[in-house]
């Protein structure tokens, strides 16, 4: 009964600091504007802007907090998968893949062609290629070598850093148009969100979620081992390759929405294992879930009260980073 | 044996004079070498001379240095470059230009071999602390304090404007080396010495803190010996050419699989590999898109990930 009352109250703090972080980040611009709007409130052209501002803020909010969602989630799933804590789905190299497939484009359609410069055509081939790859490694490397998880890590690095090397000599042998045009493709941040976008993710993201949510009754099965989750009545096998497709398909949608934020996930998976204590996939989804919006908006905030001078992947790449290097020297462990 | 060894004598010389003939200037031919022409002897020797043994040299550091530290790790899966030791190098090598720019290459260098040993010296404190399932999560973890300096890096390129400078470290480059600005690398010949001295202790370090006592060998001693030989190496490589990904991983990695892992016997066909190797990656890197040229790192990023995917491989097999 205790164990609950204190699952209670850990809820009830991170969604009251989630909803700080919210608000915070949707007023945080008043304080660089303050003295343009204050006694000219009465203004057409102001409360235009403001109200320009504002819906430019919530589909940055409704981004930060798919990526969120996703990004916990996918995380969580995937460190089940790998039976460690120490890994996120960006430790198979996502990020340099989307490099790559947008250098690709570039190299082989021609900076100007439609399928590049509308942000619609872009997203969904560039999500389509990246599923493709994604899913060629997972057969590739799999399908051999029954489920060895380890050596698909592997296998991510050296594609990943090969991908980066590879798009790096493409990018040398571009016009400068073409290399502008790739610049602005691969440098996606929250500030330069595409709204429309965003909107049109909601419903498969929430889809995503949803069966990836669904499944936190195997997944804790799954946490066992396999051999026990066979005894069980899991098919692990299958239940873990279609894991791994929807691990894929959320990190497609989220690397093309958001840029790479690889440290997220694991920051706030092991939080919030250390917080709930619990090992219900039910409870650390939401916990994960929350604790990473309350990262990611106070970490824009931040940012943006700091006048832009470093962006939300690098702090958080050292946020991040530096609490697994405790969480590793802290104590003698086996991972 | 002997048969090995000619046959990747035979290579490396093949490819040192394709490397010292290449080039932009045409006049650079056996036939104007050997009749004395003074402009292509002061081309060869100002230009394509120092270029060629600093190559040498480089990947004689490097591939020695990864040896050193899979022996020291005690996996073989660390290298400089998955230790974090090259990226804390190049964060000395910012702060030294923000706090103190201007002065000696050899300050800058104190600065970066600093970073890179600290780096280093983390790693193997958490690899000696932790149990780990696999030895793959060894490189993982070194990738991981990779990547927080990397952050602390750019956060404070991007805060101070140095983003350019950054972005040019970040990437190795063979093109600019002349006599001058390649004198830093002096410094590799007392750590290859060093190395070669001590190549035994090391092996026998290998073997864990309590054989290499049992053994009679200072563990503690040789361990830091190992930890300065291979921070001299990776700094002063990275401030004079730039990164070189793959090399200290690949080469001792593939050698070892023919040749076992006695260092000390292993020296020199590594040297002569991983020059080979460094050669042939620079050659594709001269010609790819001649006249112009293209970063040796990208290209020794595809070349050395494929033989590290085949490599991985063969472990996944054997396993």
């Amino acid at each position: 009964m205790r164990h609950n009352v204190t699952l209670k109250k850990i809820y009830l703090i991170l969604i009251g600091l989630s909803f700080l972080s919210i608000i915070f980040f949707m007023s945080a611009w008043l304080v660089r504007y303050y003295p343009h709007i204050a006694g000219n409130m009465h203004l057409p052209n102001i409360q235009k802007a403001i109200l320009n501002i504002l819906s430019e803020r919530t589909g940055q909010m409704v981004a930060m907090i798919i990526s969120a969602l996703l990004i916990s989630s996918t995380s969580l799933t995937f460190q089940t998968l790998t039976h460690n804590r120490i890994l996120t789905p960006a430790s198979l190299g996502f990020d340099a893949i989307f490099a790559v497939t947008q250098t690709l484009l570039v190299a082989g359609l021609g900076f100007v062609h439609v399928f590049l410069t509308n942000v619609y055509f872009n997203f969904i081939l560039s999500s389509l290629i990246m599923l493709g790859i994604i899913l060629l490694m997972y057969q590739m490397v799999l399908r051999k070598n029954k489920n060895n998880i380890i050596f698909l890590l592997l296998v991510g690095i050296v594609i990943s850093s090969m991908a980066l090397s590879l798009s790096n000599v493409i990018q040398s042998m571009l016009s400068d148009d073409a290399f502008y045009q790739l610049q602005s493709l691969t440098t996606v941040t929250i500030t330069n969100i595409n709204r429309e976008l965003v909107y049109l993710l909601m419903p498969f993201v929430i889809l995503i979620a949803f069966l990836i949510y669904r499944g936190h009754r195997t997944y804790d099965v799954m946490a066992l081992g396999e051999s026990q989750a066979s005894n069980l009545g899991v098919n692990y096998q299958q239940e873990s390759k279609r894991a791994l497709i929807y691990i894929a398909l959320a990190i497609a949608m989220t690397t093309a929405l958001v840029g790479p934020l690889s440290f997220l996930g694991l920051l706030a998976v092991n939080l919030a294992r250390e917080i709930t204590k619990r090992y219900e996939h039910k409870h650390l989804f939401i916990t994960s879930a929350l604790i990473s919006i309350i990262f990611l908006f106070f970490g824009q905030v931040v940012i943006e009260l700091t006048h832009y001078q470093t962006t939300l992947t690098t702090v958080i790449n050292l946020v991040g980073g530096i609490y697994m290097i405790n969480l590793l020297i802290r104590k003698d462990k086996t991972i | 044996m002997i048969k090995r060894r000619i046959i990747i004598v035979f290579v490396f010389v093949i490819l040192l004079i394709t490397s010292l003939l290449i080039g932009v200037d045409q006049r650079v031919t056996f036939i104007n070498l050997i009749t004395f022409d003074q402009m292509t002897w002061r081309i060869f020797l100002l230009s394509r001379l120092p270029r060629t043994i600093v190559i040498i040299l480089c990947a004689t550091g490097l591939s020695i240095a990864g040896m050193i530290m899979h022996a020291l790790g005690r996996n073989k899966f660390i290298s400089p470059s998955t230790s974090g030791a090259t990226d804390a190098a190049l964060l000395g090598i910012v702060l030294y230009y923000l706090l103190i720019p201007g002065q000696s290459t050899l300050v800058k260098f104190i600065f970066s071999f600093t970073f890179a040993m600290i780096a280093t010296l983390l790693l193997l404190m958490i690899t000696n602390r932790v149990k780990f399932k696999s030895s793959i999560y060894i490189p993982l973890i070194g990738m991981m304090i990779a990547s927080v300096i990397g952050a602390m890096t750019t956060l404070l390129a991007q805060r101070f404007q140095l983003l350019q400078v950054l972005n040019q470290l970040r990437v190795g480059s063979f093109a600019h080396i002349n006599i001058i600005n390649a004198q830093l690398l002096w410094v590799l010949v007392p750590a290859l010495v060093m190395g070669i001295l001590y190549a035994e202790k090391f092996n026998i370090i290998a073997l864990g803190i309590d054989f290499s006592k049992n053994l009679g060998v200072n563990y503690k001693l040789v361990m830091m010996m190992g930890l300065l030989i291979v921070s001299t190496i990776s700094a002063s490589t990275y401030i004079v050419v730039g990164p070189l990904p793959f090399l200290g991983l690949v080469v001792p990695n593939l050698l070892s699989i023919y040749l076992g892992d006695n260092l000390k016997k292993n020296m020199m066909d590594v040297a002569l590999f991983g020059s080979s190797f460094v050669l042939l990656n620079d050659i594709i890197a001269r010609l790819v898109r001649f006249p112009g040229e293209t970063s040796i790192s990208f290209i020794m990023g595809i070349s050395g990930a494929i033989i590290f995917f085949y490599l991985i491989a063969q472990k996944v097999k054997s396993a």
